[in-house]
């Protein structure tokens, strides 16, 4: 039975590391959904988020062999409703969708840009929640979308 | 702290590690770290072709369990190391490859000989080092050796771009390293020994199986201690053959693809398997599905990701196998008092020995020079304390079910790469490692020739090994399963035109002869072991004989064929 985990793990933040990592998840052929990366603590480490759908052996394997990397740290493995996980979308759209916005009531956006025929939200939220959100405009609307991937912390 | 180059500072390095050789062809992008060489007292083994290199340092390493050491040269030099520490990585063997790179401002920009060897070997090592500051190179080198021969071992690349070669810094050289993303080990769990041992206290009808691993951490003592303590049947991977004496009593020998058919039918009816510094490799298990559907599985292992990465087990410890295996003996002698022979599992394994003993694969061919009587005779003729290096292919499977093994790290062989060509130079490595032992490489034709120029390494240097050829004109093994599996259509398999292999020993300058009876080879090893200079034997053999038991690929250990053509007894 597949389920979906995030997995958070903090790497030494050198170069050749994201290609070490990247170059695993390849290697063993874990499909992956997605994988984000930035700095903490002082630039010295980094923190990648990955999010997997596998059976409990596939995300086993995961975590061991990323834990055999040198360069990774620590791993921490959640289930979606163990942690809080948000992920930004830049959405260009044509100011035609602009009127489907009122209908919107959800708090998780805010215009960041606009110009005399397109305009560019900020979206933060759950992938799910984004998801939800796109879905409400018509596909001709839409100009450009950039999604960062899902990041995530364990619940206080 | 002493101001010294990059390179200086690499050889001083490599010193402290107590480094006595290294494996290796110099070139434009590592010549100052041969010129660091020169005055170094550390031994230089020029090779013909780096791969050799890399297989030298594996079996030097292999046999004295401490890092063996290789060097190339940038682009081509740093390649032809990668089919070399691809071998070394899955037989775990602490190799530390040391490449020269282009300078530091060159990389990126497709240099002469520029090639992203970090990149090319991210998979196939344990990790690897790009110092980029000559000063960072103490570092390094510690680091590597720490890593490569810690934990389970494997290999380590360390690649240097030339500018940091020559660059001058002030040099620290650390006495020890901390990695805080690498433990070497994990401390052990106790709860789980005990699991453990309940196991096998209990167990009715137990079977230990020994890998690599045991050898490894030196723990062969200790595995035996539990065998005799339980009185338990012993089986090995083709790997950890010679990790328990394979003449003793409780041996059955190696399990798996052309394993022993005892090993192979007994794991089958085992009610507890302790699996020691194994990995479960389909060629050791079959179908991982049919592998022992019933009996408890408990496995010990350096490696956490080896657990469960191919059979669930019920039981496992992750840690030092001499370690792990001490505290399960002493938690077994709290709970269990010495079994006594017989008892009904080892009347049953008699009972399937002596089944077995006549299956067309054990039975002696009318062929004077067949696989298996070439096998008992090289037995007869070497010493226990001798190290036997192999080819792959048929020659090396009848070793494996052949030739017993009696001692640790007496038998180096690829088995997880299955590299052609790793036969004569691991044979030179294993004697710079063991020059007071006789080392044969047992080798095929086809495995030979991809790696023959290493003749002249041997003859050059004064490493005395025998290397005993095959000569069946045939990638045999291959040849087989075309006989077996394709209907006879034979493709790309034969060697019409070997060269005469005394004749091209001869050039080299080795000594070479070619036998055609047991008497004389006998007699020709006795000799060439006795001689201080390398030896060539040829033995002419037929490419018509398979070798088994066979577990045809893609089959369950069940599905063994014993002997005969395909139709024959599948049990
Ligand atoms: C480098 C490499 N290439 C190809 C193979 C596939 N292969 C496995 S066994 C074998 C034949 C080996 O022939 P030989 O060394 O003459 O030994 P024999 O089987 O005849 O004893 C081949 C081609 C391999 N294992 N390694």
């Amino acid at each position: 039975m597949t389920q979906s985990k995030i997995i958070s793990f903090i790497v030494e933040n050198k170069p050749g590391v994201l290609f070490k990592v990247t170059n695993m998840i390849r290697r063993r052929c874990f499909n992956i959904d997605s994988i984000t990366v930035g700095t903490v603590d002082h630039k010295e480490i980094s923190k990648m988020t990955l999010t997997i759908d596998g059976d409990e052996s596939t995300v086993e394997q995961v975590v061991k062999q990323l834990l055999k990397l040198i360069d990774v740290l620590d791993v921490n493995v959640w289930s979606p409703n163990e942690a809080m996980s948000r992920e930004l979308a830049l959405v260009k759209l044509s100011n035609n969708a602009k009127k489907l916005l009122n209908k919107v009531s959800d708090s998780i956006y805010r215009i960041i840009d606009t110009s005399a025929d397109a305009f560019t939200l900020e979206v933060v939220g759950t992938p799910e929640e984004i998801d939800s959100l796109l879905e409400r405009f018509p596909y001709s609307e839409v100009q450009e979308i950039a999604r960062t991937g899902m990041t995530a912390v364990r619940k206080c | 702290m002493v101001e010294m180059s990059g390179s200086d500072a690499l050889i001083e390095g490599l010193r402290r590690e107590k480094v006595e050789a290294v494996f290796g062809m110099p070139g434009g992008a590592n010549l100052p770290i041969y010129d660091s060489l020169y005055e170094s007292g550390i031994r230089h083994v020029l090779v013909r072709h780096e791969q050799s290199a890399a297989h030298m340092a594996d079996a030097y390493a292999r046999v004295s369990r401490r890092a063996g050491v290789c060097m190339a040269t940038s682009g081509p030099g740093a390649t032809n190391l990668v089919t070399g520490i691809a071998t070394a990585y899955m037989d775990s063997s602490p190799v530390i490859a040391i490449t020269g790179q282009v300078p530091k401002t060159m990389i990126g920009r497709d240099a002469f000989q520029e090639t992203d060897i970090m990149g090319v070997v991210a998979s196939i090592t344990k990790n690897s080092f790009q110092p980029l500051q000559s000063g960072d190179i103490p570092d390094a080198v510690k680091k590597a050796f720490f890593v490569a021969t810690s934990g389970r071992p494997g290999p380590v690349v360390i690649d240097i771009p030339k500018d940091v070669q020559t660059d001058r810094a002030e040099m620290v050289f650390p006495e020890k390293v901390e990695i805080r993303g690498y433990k070497a080990h994990l401390a052990l769990d106790h709860a789980e020994i005990e699991r453990a041992a309940e196991i096998l206290a209990r167990a009715e009808r137990p079977v230990l199986w020994g890998g690599g691993g045991v050898s490894i951490s030196n723990a062969s003592e200790q595995f035996q201690a539990i065998a005799e303590l339980l009185m338990a049947p012993v089986i090995t991977s083709l790997q950890g053959k010679g990790t328990f004496p394979e003449d003793h009593p409780l041996s059955l020998g190696p399990m798996g693809m052309h394993g022993r058919a005892e090993s192979n039918k007994i794991v089958q009816e085992c009610d507890a398997l302790l699996a020691v510094g194994v990995r479960f490799s389909d060629r050791s298990t079959g179908t991982f599905s049919d592998f022992m559907p019933n009996g408890k599985i408990i496995h010990l292992d350096a490696d956490p990701s080896e657990i469960n990465k191919n059979k669930r087990v019920d039981v496992y410890v992750v840690g030092d196998a001499k370690q792990m295996l001490a505290e399960i003996y002493e938690a077994l002698c709290r709970r269990f008092r010495q079994r006594e022979a017989p008892y009904p599992w080892l009347d049953r394994v008699k009972e399937v020995r002596e089944q077995l003993a006549n299956i067309p694969a054990y039975a002696e061919a009318e062929h004077e020079l067949s696989g298996p009587r070439i096998m008992k005779t090289l037995r007869e003729v070497l010493p226990a304390k001798a190290i036997m290096t192999t080819g792959v292919g048929r020659h090396q499977m009848w070793a494996e079910i052949h030739y017993k093994v009696l001692k640790p790290r007496t038998w180096i062989t690829s088995t997880g790469l299955g590299t052609m060509g790793f036969g004569l130079p691991a044979a030179i490595g294993a004697k710079v490692a063991r020059p007071d032992v006789p080392v044969v490489d047992l080798d095929g034709d086809g495995s030979f020739m991809m790696t023959e120029n290493a003749l002249g390494t041997a003859v050059e240097e004064q490493i005395p090994i025998t290397a005993i050829i095959l000569n069946d004109h045939s990638l045999g093994l291959v040849e087989q399963w075309q006989r077996l599996f394709y209907n006879r259509r034979y493709i790309g398999v034969k060697y019409p035109r070997t060269p005469d292999f005394v004749k091209l020993a001869q050039a080299y300058e080795a000594e070479a002869i070619r036998v055609e009876s047991l008497k004389d080879l006998s007699k020709a090893l006795e000799d060439a072991i006795r001689s201080e200079v390398v030896n060539v034997i040829e033995v002419p053999v037929s490419a018509e004989e398979d070798v088994f038991p066979f577990m045809p690929p893609g089959m369950s250990l069940k599905d063994t064929i014993y002997g005969g053509r395909k139709e024959t007894t599948i049990f």
